[in-house]
């Protein structure tokens, strides 16, 4: 199968009718967690920090910055846990059709066939499918989802949960730790590299519905991992919510790379805390791409903890019309000779605000720490917004820290030139655009990069008529 | 009888308020090679991005045909898929867009290239024929378009680029500003090898007589304050080298 075909296949699926085995209801209350509880049969343990979690989340509000509307989120109308099984099927076979036919026309098995290592697909709150690769199972490798994560390895995990990301850092984090269900739990033991990506593709179907994933990987001592996400759902005229809170360690001399293409629908709100603690000479890069959403309130962290280790945040975003891509970073250097490199591009049409909000930190009592932050941003209309907002806090003299940012209107005379040469005004843009964000989208594998591509092209001839 | 590459019938054109070309009236058949002149100012930039239908370069009067058809209601893109090309004094750069990737794209907006059927290693082996006859290094295609180009490697590209695309009408302004005498060359060795292979008809806005030597062209136009005060020849030629545009 060729790049083209596959470009065929990723096709926007519509929602299906399915039965739910499992159903909370709308509202969010004690009953809501205690349903999910019994569902998922989970410790009394698990239980009481669900509902100290809903406390915290009862107690914090928005954060100052983000658009008021936000405050009017109607928590009650939602529907936090709803799954159609709580069998996670191991071949595709077993998946029920309508459910396989969604994740085929996303391409899901075909790339599985084609270049993963394992895929885990998320079809509301549970997995619908997961599967790796026997060999990487052999090595010790451990790809599950949170319940089975926690109750199977709690040895592995417990350490390392909600401490990354505590359960009071923000008010969704507080969210999230009360209602989690699925995202991946993954273990890298010491010294293995898997050399194909594993992926999870999240999927949310049920209108007026959450999902609050919970991802969780524990790279090992000079282990190296790339893990990919996706997400979409159906465009519904009511509101969606995606609350996930992503956990992730690298360990001594570990290298993780974590990939996202985000394109949820634009009535999901999408309220995501990512933050990843890195050990010494170990390496994580986040590379994250959003271009879906009503909304988007995401800055990937890095702890930097270890003497040199090393972290990047690589970041499109892309808003049109009443969309807010509000993303960013936040490094924390907590050791000497730590690095750290932020490239944030986004792109605004229309009156769609996509920019950056930063920190970088370094802890005072540090040595030779070096932090090189660019952002761009790209404006299609002449009244487009944006906003480049980065505190950075240095302590110390023997730092090397670089701030560059800047702002540019799409070249009319460089549209003109290119459509002198033939390309429609649309296509002239769509080049011009993907240009712009060229040096990120190669860091995404190939296939990524001709989705990520096609989904530019869309957007910007959507914004052209 | 073939039809006339370009006929241009009492083009008026005004820009912010300004008359920039006035009763403007030409005639350029293919293979002709016309040379436009005049002072700084005079409107030929003007006329040239008229033609090619810049968005501020409208006219307010007259005509613009090409072949049998007006061209007054196309798309600049339009006008290129139909045979009219220009190469620009200063060629823009575009971050982030390879060469390669940006002529593949481009090249399949020509029907009449049928080049939607040239696979990719067809493609390329033009694109190298090509590229040697303009003195382009191969690896030029995986550059960024235009960026960190020397002024004369741009005009190189816009040579190539003419020689893709075989239109039957090609625009070049100051396309001899800042070039090498090697470059210079390959200029002049391309407008004689499309004038002969396609037909192509040229205009030609330039201030340089060794290079107007070297074209021989059809016919000089001198223009001032947005007039052609003047068309001619040889003699034409010879009157402006020896006593300038305002005396002749």
């Amino acid at each position: 199968m060729t790049l083209e075909e596959l470009d065929v296949i990723a096709m926007e699926p519509e929602a299906v009718k399915t039965p739910y085995a499992f159903n909370a209801g709308e509202g969010l209350n004690e009953g809501t967690i205690r349903y999910m509880v019994e569902a998922k049969k989970e410790s009394n343990a698990w239980l009481q920090f669900r509902l100290n979690a809903l406390q915290v989340f009862r107690s914090k509000t928005i954060p100052t910055w983000l658009p008021t509307w936000l405050s009017g989120i109607d928590y009650q109308h939602l529907s936090y846990y709803i799954a159609e099984s709580r069998n996670v099927r191991k071949t595709w076979e077993e998946v029920p059709t309508n459910i396989k036919q969604t994740f085929e026309k996303l391409g899901i098995p075909e790339r599985e066939r084609r270049f993963l290592a394992g895929v885990e697909a998320q079809f509301d709150s549970e997995f619908a499918y997961a599967k790796m690769r026997t060999q990487l199972e052999q090595q010790g490798v451990i790809f599950t989802d949170s319940t089975e994560g926690l109750r199977q390895y709690p040895e592995i995990f417990e350490p390392y949960f909600a401490k990354i990301v505590p359960v009071q850092d923000n008010k969704f984090s507080a969210l999230n730790s009360a209602v989690f269900s699925g995202g991946s739990f993954i273990y890298v033991p010491k010294g293995v590299k898997v050399q194909q990506p594993l992926q999870a593709y999240f999927r949310i179907n049920a209108e007026r519905s959450g999902q609050f994933e919970r991802t969780l990987i524990v790279v090992d001592e000079g282990a190296e991992l790339m893990y990919m996400e996706g997400c979409t759902a159906p465009a519904f005229d009511t509101q969606n919510l995606h609350s996930a809170v992503v956990e992730l360690v690298a360990k001594k001399g570990a290298k993780l790379q974590y990939i996202t293409v985000q394109n949820w629908s634009s009535n999901v709100l999408n309220l995501v805390t990512k933050r990843g603690w890195v050990e010494e000479d170990a390496e994580l890069k986040w590379i994250d791409c959003n271009i879906g959403s009503r909304i988007t309130v995401k800055y990937p962290g890095l702890i930097l903890k270890g003497r040199k280790a090393r972290g990047e945040v690589l970041s499109i975003a892309l808003a049109h019309d009443g969309q807010r891509q509000d993303t960013g970073a936040r490094i924390l250097h907590l050791a000497d000779e730590t690095s750290s490199n932020i490239v944030s591009k986004s792109i605004s049409i229309g009156q769609g605000w996509a920019g950056y909000r930063g920190q970088v930190y370094v802890e005072p009592g540090l040595k030779h720490c070096r932090s090189s932050t660019e952002c761009h941003s790209l404006l299609l209309g002449e009244t487009s917004p944006t906003g480049t907002f980065p505190i950075l806090e240095i302590s110390g003299d023997s730092h090397n820290v670089r701030h560059e940012a800047s702002i540019a209107c799409i070249d009319e005379e460089k549209l003109f030139y290119l459509q002198q040469r033939g390309l429609k005004r649309s296509e002239a843009l769509s080049l011009s655009v993907n240009g712009f964000v060229n040096d990120l989208v190669r860091m995404f594998p190939l296939e990524y990069s001709v989705e990520l591509k096609r989904l530019i092209d869309l957007e910007v001839e959507n914004a052209v008529g | 009888m073939t039809a006339n590459a370009l006929r241009i019938e009492n083009l008026e054109l005004e820009v912010a308020g300004q008359k920039i070309l006035q009763a403007l009236s030409m005639t350029i058949r293919p293979s002709e090679v016309h040379i436009l002149m005049g002072p700084n100012g005079a409107g030929k930039s003007s006329l040239a991005k008229a033609i090619v239908g810049h968005p501020h370069y409208v006219p307010q009067r007259g005509h613009i045909i090409f072949g049998e058809q007006e061209i007054d209601p196309w798309t600049p893109d339009k006008r290129a898929q139909m045979g009219i090309f220009m190469a620009f004094q200063s060629p823009c750069e575009v971050e982030g867009v390879s060469v390669a990737n940006f002529l593949r794209t481009a090249i399949r907006a020509y029907p009449h290239l049928q080049a939607s059927q040239y696979a990719a290693t067809q493609f390329y082996n033009h694109l190298y024929t090509l590229m040697d006859q303009v003195g382009l290094k191969r690896d030029f295609t995986g550059r960024e378009l235009n960026r960190g180009f020397s002024g004369g490697e741009k005009k190189r590209l816009e040579m190539l680029q003419m020689l893709l695309f075989q239109p039957r009408l090609a625009i070049l302004d100051e396309i001899d500003s800042s070039l090498d005498i090697e470059a210079f060359q390959i200029v002049v060795n391309t407008i004689h090898f499309l004038q002969k292979s396609c037909g192509t008809g040229f205009l030609i806005i330039t201030h340089s007589m060794p290079f107007i030597e070297q074209i021989c062209p059809s016919c000089i136009h001198l223009l001032k304050f947005g007039r052609i005060v003047q068309s001619g020849c040889a003699e034409l030629l010879e009157r402006i080298q020896k006593c300038g545009f305002h005396e002749s």
